[in-house]
């Protein structure tokens, strides 16, 4: 363990540049405000006593994106035994999501009601490629794949993303007609 | 997929940035830290605080410094098994433990060594697309339906002139698993679910990560009625989600059917945890140094579970905050 910390100006300078997308990525993957903040704490944490030497700031964001996607698994699995430990905790996560106008905007997308049906791996994926505009190797790298199961996720999850989109656009067509504009996304089968 | 929609999605997912409030909390979390850090000794940097690490693993960095740099000096087996040559190795585990027998048995309390690190459900049929197994959390060892149990061993080595540890596992539904921590450029060489080589000093580092033995504990026996109840459950609570995402799941829950989902779930801990303890003394972990002049020595052991560790460890979960966990595994040095 180190006892070297990240001086005050690494670390803001970070913060400054990155935080927002080690919030999108746990956002993205987690799909609940409050749980992605705390990875996001966890991760910079990790970068403070982290002593990886950095080449540049790309270097770093793919650092940070790696250990936050780590995290974010290791937050599933810690979410499902609480879920099975305190149920009454299902509960409060819907009522614990930040009052944001830009999440809220997020939130009522359909784009992100579609990808809710999407398996987390193949979500990630589609985030990284689609949104934050990594290649499929810088990908590969991040989250520790082959190149090759990069691409056949990216494959996959455009697809069901288009057939969920298809079945949320027609759900949602069909809910606006009999309640109004709703946009709760439908299951996917 | 219309592309002005998800260009629209992208537009709004850029937008969003880290609350100021979100800022301010991690802020003063770093603040804290370095004013642990700058608090603490050099001494002192062996229990330094992880905010957010499980509990578990605080514990065994808290007590790796105690136990290996107190018991190496006054367990009898340490002389006995680092001697003053210029080329010895042995499980710091072993060599540190506490004799369970007579002086001269070679079967060792584990003491601190170990500790749990969760467990989760598995199930081949939730797995839409048929390829569960590319989580790089799970290993296939053919179970379809079960537990995915992991426990922490320090699995860490002292001697002197050694160049490079390579740690084998054989057994039935165990295998390792690397959580690479913090610095992930540094993954053990070679890592498979059964084979990895470190550095002589890289398992005592948490910034090189974290190795656990995870046991692929399958719904079977005396796990069947309790897996059933907790299925059934979670299967309510999903269809209530399902139908109503902003209400307690729960609430449609009779007290009876709560308790008896709470008893089937703290049955099923103590039994898919001692299960995997099983599993894991049944295998036998093969260490195997190689020191600088090329030559190589290699030891094998057992870690496995006292006899009455589902008693034991049911003390452990009714209350937590016991901290001696000396009983729950003994280790055996082969060969």
């Amino acid at each position: 363990m180190t006892d070297q910390l990240r001086s005050e100006q690494f670390m803001k300078h970070a913060l400054d540049t990155l935080a927002g997308s080690v919030y999108r990525l746990a956002l993205a993957h987690l799909r609940n405000a409050a749980d992605a903040q705390d990875v996001v704490q966890d991760v910079f944490l990790s970068l403070l006593k982290s002593t990886v030497e950095f080449h540049d700031d790309e270097h770093m964001k793919a650092w940070l994106l790696h250990v936050t996607a780590n995290r974010c698994r290791e937050y599933h699995r810690s979410a499902w035994r609480r879920r099975v430990e305190s149920t009454d905790d299902v509960a409060s996560f819907a009522e614990s999501a930040v009052c944001d106008p830009g999440l809220e905007a997020l939130f009522e997308h359909p784009v992100w009601a579609a990808l809710a049906h999407l398996p987390e791996k193949l979500r990630i994926v589609v985030h990284l490629h689609d949104v934050e505009g990594y290649s499929t190797e810088a990908i590969a790298d991040i989250l520790g794949i082959l190149p090759a199961t990069v691409r056949t996720r990216l494959h996959r999850g455009r697809k069901q993303l288009r057939e969920n989109l298809g079945a949320n656009e027609q759900a949602a067509i069909i809910t606006t007609k009999q309640k109004g504009a709703n946009h709760e996304p439908q299951p996917f089968r | 997929m219309n592309r002005n929609l998800f260009d629209d999605y992208r537009k709004h997912m850029n937008e969003v940035e880290l609350p100021d409030n979100a800022r301010e909390s991690l802020n003063r979390a770093i603040l804290e830290e370095r004013s642990a850090c700058s608090q603490s000794s050099a001494a002192h940097s062996t229990r330094k605080r992880l905010p957010t690490r499980p509990a578990w693993r605080i514990a065994a960095a808290a007590c790796i410094g105690a136990i290996v740099f107190g018991c190496l000096f006054f367990t009898p087996a340490v002389d006995r098994m680092l001697g003053s040559d210029e080329k010895s190795f042995a499980l710091t585990a072993y060599a540190a433990g506490i004799a369970t027998e007579n002086a001269g048995n070679v079967k060792l309390a584990l003491g601190n060594f170990a500790s749990w690190g969760g467990w989760y459900s598995f199930d081949e049929l939730a797995w839409e697309n048929a390829s569960p197994y590319e989580n790089d959390f799970i290993h296939d060892t053919d179970m379809k339906k079960g537990y995915i149990c992991s426990i922490y061993f320090d699995l860490a080595c002292e001697g002197s002139g050694i160049a490079s540890l390579t740690y084998e596992l054989e057994g039935e539904g165990v295998y390792f698993n690397f959580d690479p921590a913090r610095d992930w450029s540094t993954p053990p060489e070679d890592f498979t679910r059964y084979r990895f080589t470190v550095g002589p000093d890289d398992l005592k580092n948490a910034d090189k990560g974290f190795i656990y033995i995870v046991a692929n504990v399958p719904v079977e026996g005396d796990l069947v009625e309790s897996a059933a109840v907790l299925d059934e459950h979670l299967e309510r609570m999903d269809e209530a989600l399902a139908e109503n995402p902003d209400e307690n799941p729960n609430e449609g829950f009779t007290q009876d059917e709560m308790d008896a989902y709470n008893e089937a779930m703290n049955q099923l801990g103590v039994l898919v945890q001692t299960k995997a303890a099983e599993m894991v003394g049944e295998s036998v972990l093969t260490i195997t140094a190689t020191f600088y002049d090329g030559t190589t020595e290699s030891h094998r052991y057992r870690i496995a579970p006292v006899e009455d560790i589902e008693e034991r460890y049911q003390k452990l979960m009714d209350d937590s905050r016991l901290e001696d966990r000396t009983s729950l595994f003994t280790i055996e040095q082969l060969s």
